[in-house]
């Protein structure tokens, strides 16, 4: 490298600047949108799926039927505390007094080591968090939520936010797009405040809006809209093949009403994984009416398929909208591609 | 020698460039570009609470029994005594099970569907402390003045 003339590095560093930027490009660069923010965040809005230990315990070690448990996910499992130690960090829960195996618990957060001191070996108790699963089928919950055991809401049929309620599931009213591909779930309150976008004129693409603001009887906008965008309908033939993410910036442009000389400021979307094993593509955005008022905008692409995409598009006041509600990341939780 | 290799790199350059869809042309949708995928600026201004003026173009589905509408022109279809349960739940607020925003939606909810026979049952389910205390003034007082019976610390007896 000694006897390399100057220029020529300098010449080879650029090239090897350029060829890596455009391999950014190729992959997505989702991490040069590792500043933007979301309300829509899975991981900070999780939802728990309920479930007793014995359970838990069975589909771990991969006996009986069952529920399948995923490494990683949230869930409220209902049991009893056996253990416990000095510093309410960690303890460990049981199906019943006879059990041999068990889960361990562990807190780490001030709150939830209160909520801990608060129980002892022998109460009937909820515990919500992050399951992990070792190689040995060992069972592990990260807590962040302990209570006082809701037996009535105990078994599969139950989701609750990590903060919120619980939800029988069977409850909810279900709904279909795409022919079927898609099925997703909105709790009975919605049904007052859905709107079917194409019939009541609301634009062209199959699915509803939830104007959410006037169940908290806000006058700032915040809706939630589930959408199915049919590419057979919608794209030509000879783009068919085209890489989904130019699909995806024109249905960006059409509801932006962004042309093609207007920038998409944090476009490719940013790729996430949810804790859920949904596949999903975010982009953020302002959205500025005719009118000037000036609203975020958080679009969620999911592939149904060869032939759609699932959109999710998220419409708020900024000022107004601390935290996403809780009923949105429940419904995106059960939401299905068939 | 060197101009080869120039040409190579811009040419691995060019490679990488069309992958990433460099010079692709971008789709165009077939729907007509005066009716977009989703009608947002419509669609905002239709969500505006109370907005029944507008909802001619969405008139049944917007409008539902159990909508709430501020206006003072609702007859008095309901003269039996109503029990409003007001929950709050850390920083969440909710009245008879829907959620209100803030204590100033809740109070506005209250003065416009709570009668003087009406009873306002209040409960604390691991509320925050101030928010359950701001809550718990802005009652009292709309109480006091609208002359109707509360209680505080509402126990569940479902439980």
């Amino acid at each position: 490298m000694t006897g390399i003339d100057p220029k020529k590095k300098l010449r080879l560093i650029l090239i090897c600047l350029m060829m890596s930027l455009s391999a950014c490009l190729v992959s997505g660069a989702s991490f040069l949108n590792f500043n933007s923010k979301v309300k829509l965040d899975t991981s900070a809005y999780p939802v728990c799926r309920h479930i007793t230990a014995g359970e838990m315990i069975r589909a771990a070690s991969g006996a009986g039927k069952s529920t399948d448990i995923r490494n990683g996910s949230y869930y409220a499992v209902s049991g009893i505390m056996k253990t416990k130690n000095d510093s309410n960090r960690k303890f460990s829960l049981i199906s019943d007094p006879s059990s041999k195996k068990a889960i361990t618990c562990t807190a780490s957060d001030a709150e939830v080591i209160n909520g801990i001191s608060l129980y002892g070996p022998g109460d009937h108790v909820t515990v919500y968090g992050k399951l992990t699963l070792d190689i040995f089928s060992n069972i592990s919950i990260k807590v962040c939520r302990i209570e006082t055991e809701n037996s009535a809401a105990s078994d599969s049929s139950f989701y609750s936010p990590i903060n919120g309620l619980a939800v029988n599931v069977n409850t909810m009213d279900t709904k279909t797009l795409g022919n079927g591909k898609f099925v997703y779930r909105i709790p009975q309150a919605w049904k007052s405040v859905e709107h079917d976008i194409p019939s009541e004129d609301l634009g062209v693409m199959e699915g509803y809006q939830y104007r959410l603001n006037e169940l908290k009887k806000s006058e700032y906008a915040e809706s939630f809209f589930v959408c199915y965008f049919d590419i057979d309908k919608f794209v030509a033939i000879k783009d068919k093949g085209n890489n989904l993410k130019l699909i995806e910036e024109a249905i960006l442009r059409d509801i932006l009403r962004k042309d093609n000389n207007d920038r998409l400021e944090k476009f490719p979307s940013k790729s996430v994984t949810t804790y859920y094993g949904a596949p999903y593509r975010y982009y953020q955005d302002t959205y500025e009416k005719m009118t000037g008022d000036k609203y975020q905008a958080e679009f969620i692409f999911q592939e149904a398929g060869e032939d759609g995409i699932v959109v999710y598009l998220y419409i708020y006041n900024t000022q107004k909208v601390r935290e996403p509600d809780e009923n949105i990341m429940l419904t995106m939780r059960l939401a299905e591609v068939r | 020698m060197k101009k080869k290799r120039q040409i190579i790199a811009a040419a691995i350059l060019f490679f990488f460039m069309l992958l990433s869809g460099f010079a692709q042309e971008p789709v165009k949708l077939q729907n007509s570009s005066t009716t977009p995928l989703i009608d947002l600026d419509k669609a905002i201004q239709l969500a505006h609470w109370g907005a029944e003026e507008d909802s001619s173009s969405s008139s049944e589905n917007s409008v539902s029994e159990n909508k709430y509408s501020p206006s003072k022109d609702n007859p008095e279809d309901d003269p039996e005594e109503k029990t409003f349960l007001i929950e709050v739940k850390g920083k969440n607020i909710r009245v008879n099970g829907i959620e209100a925003e803030d204590t100033d939606a809740l109070i506005r909810y209250l003065k416009d569907n709570c009668k003087n026979e009406d009873r306002l049952l209040l409960k604390d389910d691991y509320a925050d402390s101030d928010t359950y205390k701001d809550m718990l003034k802005a009652i009292s007082s709309f109480a006091q003045s609208q002359d109707i019976d509360y209680s505080g610390d509402y126990a569940d007896d479902r439980n």
